[in-house]
């Protein structure tokens, strides 16, 4: 094994065994026509704020002019009622907010990115399993204040109408808030917690015929009723419409994969092609959902970033082996059909916005960097931090030192078992400075471990780098 | 490649969400038993002849002497077998609004000539918070209605609608005792 080091380095490195030769010729064979770049949408945070302001301002209005906020006034029986009203709509608004976002609208998509999209949602999620608590507890309480515990805890469970499918809904809610807590997620396979998780939305489901019937705000105002049901049959055709429809397309008109390549021994590259790349727009820096369409794999969608800039004759991806599904994708035969859903993601070559870049790589996390160091301009002096447990684990390497020499900048590496820097952060302020004098002026781009993503980004924070500048895909699972 | 394993398979990751919703669609449909609305029952049985002998209404007020009550009431006949009541005054007089812990009662009462005994009486104000109040006391009330008749102001509670029980019938006392509304 390579002696360790703890300081970012320019060491030459023994070649991998792989030919410049071959490296060439293949990134000839894909420098056929670019894709063009998708448009970004021009939303911003206060767009998105405005709508669900709006939004929320009409139903909590519904509330507030039926006496939900006078009832508080009038003692702690109405109070519990009001509060019971208003928890649930609450409750519901975030649960429909939270599948509006995952039916990936395509303006919010393209302005904030896939991973902000799933990283609202979950917050959506963990709003409405409070509002869901307090809802279930102010209910109770007013109930029980009518004929007691047990008569209310009846009628809840089955005598009221509607009521019965409205308690297994908050149950429901509360058994994937639990598997939903990170430390219980983990024991879970990435797959079992997504069907698992999927039950909230037949939760949603149950509990809307309680809203309309019981509901105090619904039941009775005709015209605040067909706006909620509106609402429901909205988010409804937005799920359709930007959810299921694209992934039949996708399953309809497969990729293909056109070459494979084992990288290292437990990495591939992997090439997908087929004639409906032509009308694709894709960019460096984005990743796309892979849905090997293999009888065992077709259920699942795993995201891979582009690893080469995307043409119309191919997208690369470099796949390693992190698991079950992802050691079958790295093994896949060719001409084995791959639907594709995306691309997604932000992170592309105009965030630099005309400044210099720095890169920070942990592992595979290489895939999208290389391809965006394909794009960059020449004379734009790209810097790479490229971290790595084991020398061979630094894929790409021969070409990304070429791709940076090209334009004026360095790749510098680190490798070794992360055990062996716990004496020097080499993402600690002066290491970076060391490495990179001018790091304070550059835009990051990071990709890697959760792990290595928090430690860069304190890092470069702690050097003077606005966190503006800084650009990750944010973790979501 | 270091997973020699085939991937798990669809049926083995999609298991507990299955048994999950499985379990949840049974419970639900074992659980749905609404009762059309309310579970109304009277408290106990009592004799017609009220213990405390109070000179009430112990018995059946015929259509034609309701007056201005409720028309419904008119079609609940009650038993005959009491004896005649005492004639009943007409008209039909207001009770103060009562404040219960759900919202305001008030009765609405057919007195007898003497004014000590109602001959029949019925709610038109009773508590409309919220949905479960109007339930019950859309059931509740014509019951306490036909109750009056028999058993005058110290009529049963009706179960499931205590609240509106002990406020009709304050309100109730309170016209016999000559307040207004
Ligand atoms: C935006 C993005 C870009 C990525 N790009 C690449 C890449 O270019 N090359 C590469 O080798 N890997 C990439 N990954 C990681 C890759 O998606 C996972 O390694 C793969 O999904 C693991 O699946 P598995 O079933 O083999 O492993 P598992 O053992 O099931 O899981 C390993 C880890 O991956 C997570 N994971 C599993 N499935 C998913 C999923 N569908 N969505 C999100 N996370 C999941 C799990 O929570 C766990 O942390 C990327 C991940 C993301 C989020």
């Amino acid at each position: 094994m390579a002696p360790t080091v703890t300081e970012w380095n320019e060491l030459e490195h023994e070649h991998s065994g792989r030919t410049p030769r071959r490296t060439t010729a293949k990134a000839k064979s894909l420098a056929a026509r670019p894709l063009d770049t998708p448009r970004r949408s021009r939303l911003l945070h206060s767009d998105i704020a405005a709508l669900l302001a709006a939004i929320a301002t009409c139903t909590i209005g519904v509330w507030a002019w039926h006496g939900g906020v006078s009832a508080f006034g009038r003692g702690w029986a109405p109070a519990a009622t009001s509060l019971t009203q208003i928890s649930g709509i609450v409750a519901s608004l975030a649960g429909l907010f939270g599948v509006a976002l995952v039916a990936r609208p395509k303006n919010v998509e393209r302005a904030f990115g896939l991973d902000q999209l799933f990283v609202w949602h979950r917050y959506l999620g963990e709003a409405m399993a409070i509002a869901v608590g307090v809802h279930v507890v102010a209910g109770l309480l007013e109930w029980t204040q009518g004929d007691g515990f047990w008569s209310a805890v009846q009628d809840s469970t089955g005598r009221q109408p509607y009521m019965a499918a409205a308690t297994i809904g908050a149950v429901l809610v509360g058994v994937v808030t639990v598997t939903s807590l990170r430390s219980i997620r983990r024991k879970f396979a990435y797959e079992t917690w997504y069907f698992l998780h999927l039950t909230a939305y037949f939760a949603l489901a149950v509990s809307f015929s309680h809203q309309i019937v019981t509901g105090g705000d619904f039941a009775r105002d005709t015209v605040a009723r067909w706006i909620w049901i509106g609402l429901h049959g909205l988010v409804i055709a937005m799920l359709l419409w930007g959810r299921f429809v694209p992934t039949f397309a996708a399953m309809w008109k497969p990729l293909h994969v056109r070459s494979i390549e084992r990288l290292t021994d437990d990495t591939a590259s992997i090439v997908l092609g087929g004639p409906t790349l032509q009308s694709l727009k894709a960019e460096a820096g984005q990743f796309f959902l892979l849905r090997p369409l293999r009888r065992d794999l077709w259920w699942q969608t795993h995201p891979f970033s582009l690893a080469a800039a995307p043409t119309a004759l191919g997208l690369e991806f470099s796949v390693k082996d992190r698991g079950d599904a992802s050691a079958a994708i790295a093994q896949l035969e060719r001409g084995t059909q791959v639907a594709i859903e995306g691309p997604y993601g932000i992170c592309t070559p105009d965030v630099a916005a005309g400044r210099k870049l720095i890169f920070v790589a942990g592992g595979i996390g290489i895939a999208p960097i290389r391809a965006l160091m394909q794009r960059l301009e020449p004379g734009s002096e790209p810097v790479l931090l490229y971290r790595a447990r084991r020398t061979k684990d630094l894929v790409h390497l021969e070409e990304l030192r070429r791709l940076a020499d090209s334009k004026g900048g360095t790749v510098l590496t680190l490798v070794g078992p992360s055990a062996s820097l716990a004496d020097r952060d080499p993402f600690g302020a002066d290491s970076l400075v060391a490495a990179v004098p001018d790091i304070a002026e550059r835009v990051a781009v990071l990709c890697g471990p959760e792990r290595l993503l928090f430690a860069a980004r304190k890092g470069l924070i702690d050097v003077g780098v606005s966190s503006l500048d800084i650009h990750y895909e944010r973790p979501w699972w | 490649m270091r997973s020699s394993d085939r991937p798990a398979s669809l049926a083995r990751r999609a298991l507990p969400a299955v048994l999950l919703a499985g379990v949840s669609g049974a419970a639900l449909t074992q659980l749905d038993r609404p009762s059309s609305g309310i579970a109304l029952g009277r408290v106990k049985p009592k004799t017609s002849t009220t213990s405390n002998g109070t000179p009430s209404n112990t018995g059946t007020v015929s259509p034609s002497t309701v007056g201005n009550g409720d028309p419904t009431a008119t079609s609940r006949v009650p038993n005959s077998s009491v004896p005649a009541p005492p004639a009943c005054s007409g008209a039909a007089v207001l009770g103060p609004v009562v404040e219960t812990r759900w919202g305001p009662v008030q009765v609405k009462a057919v007195l007898t000539a003497n004014g000590k005994a109602a001959c029949s009486a019925d709610a038109p104000v009773t508590p409309s918070d919220r949905n479960r109040s109007l339930d019950i006391n859309s059931q509740a009330v014509p019951l306490i209605n036909d109750e009056v008749k028999v058993q005058g102001v110290n009529f049963d509670s009706i179960t499931g609608a205590t609240v509106t029980s002990d406020g009709y019938r304050e309100s109730l006392q309170a016209v016999l005792d000559g307040k207004r509304g």
